[in-house]
């Protein structure tokens, strides 16, 4: 007997070590891409936005019953980038006008579609309900021209479809919170951490490849670290982004939406959301090894019938100028920093 | 509480050292301990019905004793029937009554009654199908003398309630277990090494093997229209291997965890998927179950004796009840209809009893004719899965009709490859190979390997466990 005890516990040993060392440096509530890349990360939100990091979440969103009982000012459709929570465009939107902003949550119909959703909610009596001046768009560069690829202008989604997913969307996120079971162990995470760190001083993209990690020319962020973490997809869509008659046909969809809105006595804003990639491409110590986006340079040439917001100038510029943390290092969505340069054009936008 | 949890790995070797170090290998010690130890575990899935268990548990117990108190034949079978009727009764009202009431409320307004009668709101206990076939086979074995009356409460409290064998398997027989919990179990090293890799190699199959096929089973199952031919052939290849790497892999880890406290429990799967015909494939998959309905259904009912139609009636009895146990469904019973069919024709041209040894013993590779007896009955059983897996009678033949008529599909295969699972698939057929004759496919083989090479094995199997854990897949002999 004690001999088979021994075995056993030499046995999980050293097993147990290496589940503890990972317990210990592996932090659930990182950012997305250092969760994904398993890498353990030095990065203090507090430290790099002080009092941003607190901010309350305050927008209105359209699952709300006051939607329809007032006019309202901005009608705010976009995926993660845009509603990011409290570091969110739309909640400093919504702290720079109070009252003025509803927003359309994204796990509703199209789930990450808002091209889509927005050309539905045009095609139907939405806007009859849900009164507003200007609808602002919004989508994060890597997927703008995948939301795309379906085009089909005869969407339409009323007023009573849009309230009856919603209930659905509660009913689901409901059971979802009873559930507090804690997932079984073991899990891959225990095997990707180690390998995942070992594989990263080889590989720009460890072992998963989700996550790509390269070095800058500078401190672009509030740590030690001169890294920078971006999505795969950051690179992988670049086919898509770059191909200039895809951006062609994008802007003719959203030409399409904004004269379809214009009928309705509604303005749209439109503005893409750069990927990290794009805003930190030109301090790119290996930025040789990778292929330059020209998804702004096309869009940004193209004519519009919309009100435009050039956010990949303003956020490169910040970057030049020297602001950290532009994005979240640890991340891949913008900062409240870039939430705050980007709030005042929309405003100026609509005056 | 599931046996590839955190909650499990403290939860078991706390009783094992509990119970080799307090209980001072004391019977009673130990089988109180192993009781607590049960209902803690049950009570882990939904306490509500830790209440169920007893009371079916006190029912047996005193069904037993009254049995073995008559006087005559006729008051032993009274009691008998009432435990049977109690019993099912339990069975059939949690397991089956919203399917009798769905089926009849369909049925009626085919022919244009609409009765809107009351459904049950309410889930199936886990294991209720398990504890009441090892508490029926008791009180029947009683009644034909095979065994005496238990009169310890808590021996035979443990005997239906073994925490390893209580949910999903395999179903126990009172002539075998009982009198292993009468005896002092002495701590064996060499069973207790086995235990370990049993339960090693049932975490293996369940959480490398079949919860990475279920990720494609479920895509191929829930979308079939979606996809090609090819897909869903391969998907039904996958759910064979699913169901088998789930279902065995938990009796592995059942019998691996008795192991642990010196108890034996019934083999339940000798490598049935390297069967030469049907027959002997139903001698190897579910053995606890088949070798059940064998002994207390299909002999009662005369079984292989009287005429033709008697025989074929009892094949057809047995598969339908088989195929009805599993689930409350249409999809279950021409599962159980489609296995009789393919078990006749050896019943009646007496191949059923073919081939009880095992394929190529003491070979590596099979022959020609056993390789094609091997391909045709995987076949076979692959085909019938697939009423198995589907969600109605219709979504079966829509998935087969989308085979025959549907060309295509490597595409959705080639992502499976890039996970390498299927090295992992490749080695896991290899050593089942391989390993055909022993009880488990681990169980000697690595004796023979140097020392560095068999924990260089366990720790491949153990860091595997984690690389393809993190998604909880329920087993699927939980919901029976």
């Amino acid at each position: 007997m004690k001999k088979y005890l021994i075995k056993i516990i030499l046995f999980l040993i050293p097993i147990g070590v290496l589940i503890g060392f990972e317990l210990v440096n592996y932090t659930y509530d990182q950012g997305d891409l250092a969760r994904m890349s398993y890498l353990n990360i030095d990065y203090n939100y507090n430290t790099a936005f002080g009092e941003e990091n607190n901010v309350k979440h305050i927008v209105i969103e359209n699952d709300s019953s006051s939607i329809t009982k007032q006019k309202w000012k901005y009608f705010t459709i976009g995926d993660s980038f845009f509603q990011q929570y409290r570091f969110g465009i739309v909640n400093h939107l919504s702290m720079k006008c109070p009252g003025s902003v509803v927003n359309f949550k994204r796990n509703y119909l199209r789930g990450d579609n808002p091209i889509y959703t927005l050309q539905g909610l045009i095609n139907s009596d939405y806007f009859d309900s849900v009164r507003v001046d200007y609808v602002i768009l919004e989508s994060v560069e890597r997927l703008i021209i995948p939301r795309i690829e379906y085009d089909n202008p005869t969407y339409s989604y009323s007023y009573e479809t849009v309230q009856e997913a919603i209930k659905k969307e509660k009913i689901k996120e409901m059971k979802e919170a009873e559930n507090t079971d804690i997932p079984p162990y073991p899990t891959d995470r225990f095997v990707k951490f180690y390998l995942n760190n070992i594989f990263y001083h080889y590989t720009p993209t460890g072992l998963n490849g989700s996550v790509y990690k390269e070095e800058l020319d500078g401190h672009y962020f509030t740590t030690e670290s001169k890294d920078l973490l971006f999505y795969w997809r950051d690179v992988d869509y670049l086919n898509y982004n770059n191909d200039i008659e895809k951006v062609k046909l994008l802007n003719q969809i959203i030409n399409r939406m904004s004269i379809q809105l214009q009928e309705k006595g509604i303005q749209l804003i439109f503005f893409v959301c750069p990927d990290k990639y794009d805003v930190y491409y030109d301090h790119l110590v290996n930025r040789k090894d990778y292929v330059r986006p020209k998804f702004f340079n096309y869009l940004n040439s193209l004519e519009k019938e919309y009100t435009y917001i050039r956010t990949d100038e303003i956020l490169k510029e910040m970057v030049n100028n020297g602001q950290k943390d532009v994005y979240l290092f640890d991340d891949t969505h913008s900062s409240p920093w870039a939430s705050k340069a980007i709030v005042p054009l929309i405003i100026s936008a609509s005056q | 509480m599931l046996f590839n949890s955190v909650d499990y790995a403290f939860f078991l070797p706390i009783v094992f050292i509990l119970y080799w170090f307090v209980t001072k290998k004391r019977v009673k010690a130990q089988n109180i301990l192993l009781l607590i130890a049960s209902y803690y575990f049950y009570a882990c899935w939904d306490w509500r019905f830790l209440f169920l268990l007893i009371f079916s548990t006190t029912l047996d117990f005193v069904m037993g004793i009254q049995m073995g108190k008559s006087k005559t034949h006729r008051i032993k079978k009274t009691w008998l029937l009432l435990s049977i009727i109690i019993n099912l009764g339990f069975l059939g009202f949690f397991k089956y009554y919203n399917f009798f009431v769905d089926s009849a409320m369909k049925g009626l307004s085919e022919v244009g009654i609409d009765l809107n009668l009351w459904t049950l709101s309410i889930i199936l206990p886990v294991g209720i199908s398990f504890y009441t076939f090892h508490g029926l086979s008791y009180v029947i074995d009683i009644y034909n003398n095979r065994i005496k009356v238990e009169r310890n409460i808590v021996d035979y409290a443990l005997f239906v309630s073994f925490f390893p064998l209580l949910v999903a398997g395999p179903i126990e027989r009172a002539t075998h277990l009982l009198p292993q919990l009468k005896r002092r179990r002495v701590f064996n090293y060499a069973n207790a090494v086995n235990g370990m890799r049993q339960i090693l190699w049932g975490l293996f199959k369940k959480v490398v093997i079949a919860d990475t096929c279920a990720q494609y089973v479920d895509m191929f199952f829930n979308n079939t229209p979606e996809y090609g031919g090819l897909s869903l052939i391969i998907g039904a290849v996958l759910f064979a291997i699913q169901i088998y790497g789930d279902f065995s892999g938990y009796s592995d880890i059942a019998i691996g965890t008795a192991r642990l406290f010196g108890i034996d429990l019934l083999q339940n799967f000798n490598f049935p998927y390297f069967s030469r015909n049907i027959a002997e494939f139903w001698r190897r998959w579910h053995i606890s179950l088949s070798t059940w309905f064998r002994d207390y259904l299909y002999i009662p009912l005369g079984g292989s004796r009287g005429g033709t139609w008697m025989k074929v009636r009892n094949i057809f009895i047995i598969f339908i009840v088989s195929g009805f146990w599993h689930g409350a469904n249409w999809t279950f019973i021409t599962w159980g209809l489609l296995n009789a069919i393919y078990f006749l024709p050896l019943l009646l041209a007496k191949k059923n009893r073919n081939h009880l040894d095992t394929v190529a013993e003491g070979k590596l590779f099979p022959n020609i004719k056993e390789l094609l007896g091997i391909l045709i009955t995987f076949s076979l059983t692959t085909f019938g899965w697939i009423f198995f897996r589907a969600e109605s009678v219709t979504h079966a033949f829509q998935y087969i009709h989308q085979i025959y008529s549907s060309t295509g599909g490597m595409e959705e295969f080639q992502e499976f490859y890039k996970w390498g699972v299927t090295y992992f698939m490749v080695l896991f057929i290899g050593l089942e190979w391989i390993g055909r004759e022993q009880t488990f496919a681990l169980e000697k083989q690595l004796d023979k390997w140097p020392k560095f090479l068999r924990y260089a094995f366990y720790y491949l199997l153990v860091l595997a466990l984690f690389w393809y854990g993190g998604k909880e897949q329920q087993f699927i002999y939980f919901q029976f």
